[in-house]
């Protein structure tokens, strides 16, 4: 856990990022609160507070006695939220940083270029 | 959830040894079925206000109250309780089996099997004298017996002391997962704040007999950030926020400002070179505990 | 969700089964309170054998059974009361913080500590009472042998004897558990102070005797009593130490 954020926040993201992977897939199970909270070893209240967080976004449902399930889209909700905090989180902090350093506008589209090209290279070989 | 009657409720409660005030003014409500730590240092009072709970000690003013009632011989409020102190002394002859024997006579829900299962995870020498047990097994006995008592209200005082980390983390699961099954109201102090921040809802942190700290432990978490660059730019992003804490290396500082940073922060903080970090929960409480002087209206500026 | 609702309520155990509990709870270890005070009473007596036999044997005839007699005044039978009285301090010292860790509160606690020193001193009585009407036979048969047959035993009746023994302990235990109780409370201040009472007390009460020329008559007074009047009447100033204890604990904090 990041000490830096409150912890339902994390278990969340977590559960986004199983999304995500493929580890959890639409209209599957997801596990139950107290499963969450005994697996990160955290409050039960918390990991709840977690998992109703993704339940008021539309990425989980319930059904009543039956237990929590990922919703019908949330892979796609998931992705176009990330892309909006893609640019906050990665993308304006790489251009302060590119300005400190110096590096131009330009010089800095280029190696992010260069950079694709050698993490596609480094794929082919790998396969 | 936060509308059902406290379980717990203090109102002004102090407590006077002679000149030395133990506790000095403190008022706060539990709600029901949470797990609560009562952090702060050695001699902020937490053992003497958990005295005050189970009627072991009075209060010199103010009331405690459990369950609505006053818990001073009260048996009715008394038998809903378990109170597991580091402190607790171990009558000569005591065996380990003659205080598990003893225990379920006085908590009604006291589970006997849960009891010798814990018995086995924690290894623990049932017939040899408790007085001469090592003080980390006497401590897995004190845990044993709040987990097996099953009490609507169980409080433990520094339950771990001289518990190795594999027991810890045996009473953290063990715990976690009967709470999770059978939810009850769990008061905690400790030391290894770190160790078992993320197994609290609420946090109260007393110091030098003030209650310091009121709150949820997930508004805590995050509460506090340290900001370390420059001198010069460090004190002016400093500049009319609550500092709890400022080191200083040469021309560097390293500050802990309390309150949340908004992102225009760090927009600012990352244009002045300034570093942030997060501050652990246990730092928080350790630069909220050192100062100098109690600053009671801290707990205003750090809740949300 | 978590589903957040209160804890169905511990079932409530009746106070009078508490009482029971605390009586159980004091005697969980079988050593303190039968144990030892029957292996004291055990070795006593295989003592008192023993120097019966060395007197046999090495007393000459005309004054072996003067010596034998002699050991009336040993109050060998009596050797496991001083016992009792570390007995009725560590029920309070000891017992008493921990059963407040249970849950106790200070009145469950306090029945219940007297329903077992009561409990306790009527079966020491009856297990030395029957004792001591065992000696009596083998003495009516002829062989002189003194261990419990002590003192006013051989004046008086086994439900003498029986009463007896039991108001001794039961003073023993009242008087040493106030003492603990006081110290409980107010510590060693609270010891100091009630020393320093009782020494005022018995100082007092001898100067009233001196001064006031009634030392003759309170002495007439008190061989006045019969034996078992004497011992009944013990039962007064057991009961104002029980008092004083529970005076003393029903606001004793637990600390340190």
């Amino acid at each position: 856990m990041d000490e830096g954020r409150p912890i339902f926040q994390q278990i969340a993201e977590r559960v986004e990022n199983d999304i995500l992977s493929g580890a959890l897939v639409e209209e599957g199970q997801v596990p139950s609160t107290n499963e969450f909270a005994m697996f990160y070893r955290i409050n039960p209240a918390t990991a709840g507070k977690g998992v109703n967080l993704l339940v008021e976004q539309g990425i989980l449902y319930k059904r009543r006695g039956i237990g929590m399930f990922v919703a019908a889209g949330a892979r796609e909700r998931i992705t176009a939220r990330r892309r909006e905090q893609f640019v906050l989180e990665y993308v304006a902090p790489m251009l302060a940083e590119a300005a400190s350093l110096g590096i131009a506008p330009g010089q800095l589209t280029q190696l992010i270029d260069t950079q694709l090209i050698e993490s596609q290279l480094t794929e082919k070989e790998t396969r | 959830m936060n509308t059902q009657t406290p379980v717990i409720q203090v109102d002004g409660l102090s407590r006077t040894y002679r000149d030395v005030a133990a506790l000095k003014d403190v008022s706060f409500t539990l709600e029901p079925n949470i797990i609560c730590g009562l952090l702060g240092r050695n001699g902020a009072g937490k053992t003497t206000l958990m005295r005050m709970l189970t009627g072991q000690d009075f209060p010199s003013a103010g009331s405690a109250r459990v369950f609505g009632q006053d818990p001073v011989e009260n048996s009715a409020v008394l038998q809903q309780m378990c109170f597991i102190s580091e402190s607790t002394r171990y009558p000569e002859g005591f065996q380990a089996r003659h205080v598990l024997t003893g225990a379920p006579w006085f908590y009604a829900n006291w589970d006997a099997a849960f009891a010798d299962e814990l018995v086995g995870k924690f290894r623990l020498p049932l017939k040899r004298e408790v007085r001469k047990l090592s003080r980390g097994q006497q401590s897995a006995l004190g845990v044993i017996v709040g987990l097996a008592g099953r009490a609507p209200v169980t409080i433990f005082d520094e339950p771990y002391l001289g518990l190795d980390a594999v027991a810890r983390h045996t009473f953290y699961d063990t715990l976690l997962a009967d709470y999770a099954e059978q939810p009850r109201t769990i008061l905690l102090s400790t030391h290894l704040i770190d160790e078992v921040s993320n197994l609290l809802e609420h946090v109260l942190v007393l110091d030098e007999g003030r209650l310091l700290l009121d709150q949820s432990a997930d508004s805590l978490r995050g509460s506090a950030s340290a900001v370390a660059g420059r001198a010069g730019d460090v004190d002016s992003f400093a500049e009319g926020r609550q500092v709890l804490h400022r080191d200083t290396l040469g021309g560097l500082a390293t500050v802990t400002i309390s309150g949340r940073l908004t992102s225009a922060d760090r927009v600012a903080a990352a244009a002045a070179n300034l570093e942030i970090a997060p501050v652990s929960f246990q730092q928080l409480i350790v630069d909220l505990t050192t100062q100098s002087t109690p600053q009671p209206s801290l707990a205003s500026v750090v809740y949300e | 969700m978590t589903a957040i609702s209160i804890a169905p309520a511990a079932t409530r155990i009746p106070s009078r089964h508490r009482i029971t509990k605390v009586m159980r709870l004091q005697m969980v270890n079988r050593l303190t309170y039968l144990g030892i005070p029957w292996i004291i009473t055990g070795v006593a007596l295989v003592i008192s054998i023993v120097v019966a036999v060395l007197i046999s044997v090495s007393v000459p005839e005309p004054g072996r059974q003067a010596a034998l007699e002699g050991m009336a005044y040993s109050w060998a039978g009596l050797s496991p009361f001083w016992y009792l009285a570390v007995v009725g301090v560590q029920a309070v010292s000891a017992i008493f913080p921990f059963a407040l860790g249970f849950s106790i509160t200070r009145r469950e606690y306090a029945l219940g500590t007297l329903v077992t020193f009561v409990v306790i001193a009527a079966f020491n009585a009856t297990g030395w009472a029957i004792l001591t009407e065992i000696e009596r036979a083998i003495n009516a048969a002829g062989l002189t042998f003194h261990h419990f047959t002590a003192l006013w035993f051989s004046e008086v009746g086994a439900g003498s004897v029986w009463l007896s023994l039991f108001t001794l302990q039961i003073v023993i235990f009242a008087v040493a558990s106030a003492f603990a109780a006081v110290y409980a409370r107010w510590r060693a201040m609270g010891m100091l102070v009630l020393w320093t009472a009782v020494a005022l007390v018995v100082l007092g009460l001898i100067a009233f005797a001196l001064l006031t020329g009634s030392a003759v008559p309170i002495i007439d007074w008190l061989m006045g009593f019969t034996i078992t009047g004497f011992f009944a009447a013990l039962l007064i100033p057991a009961t104002l130490a029980f008092a004083l204890g529970w005076a003393a604990l029903h606001r004793a904090p637990l600390r340190g």
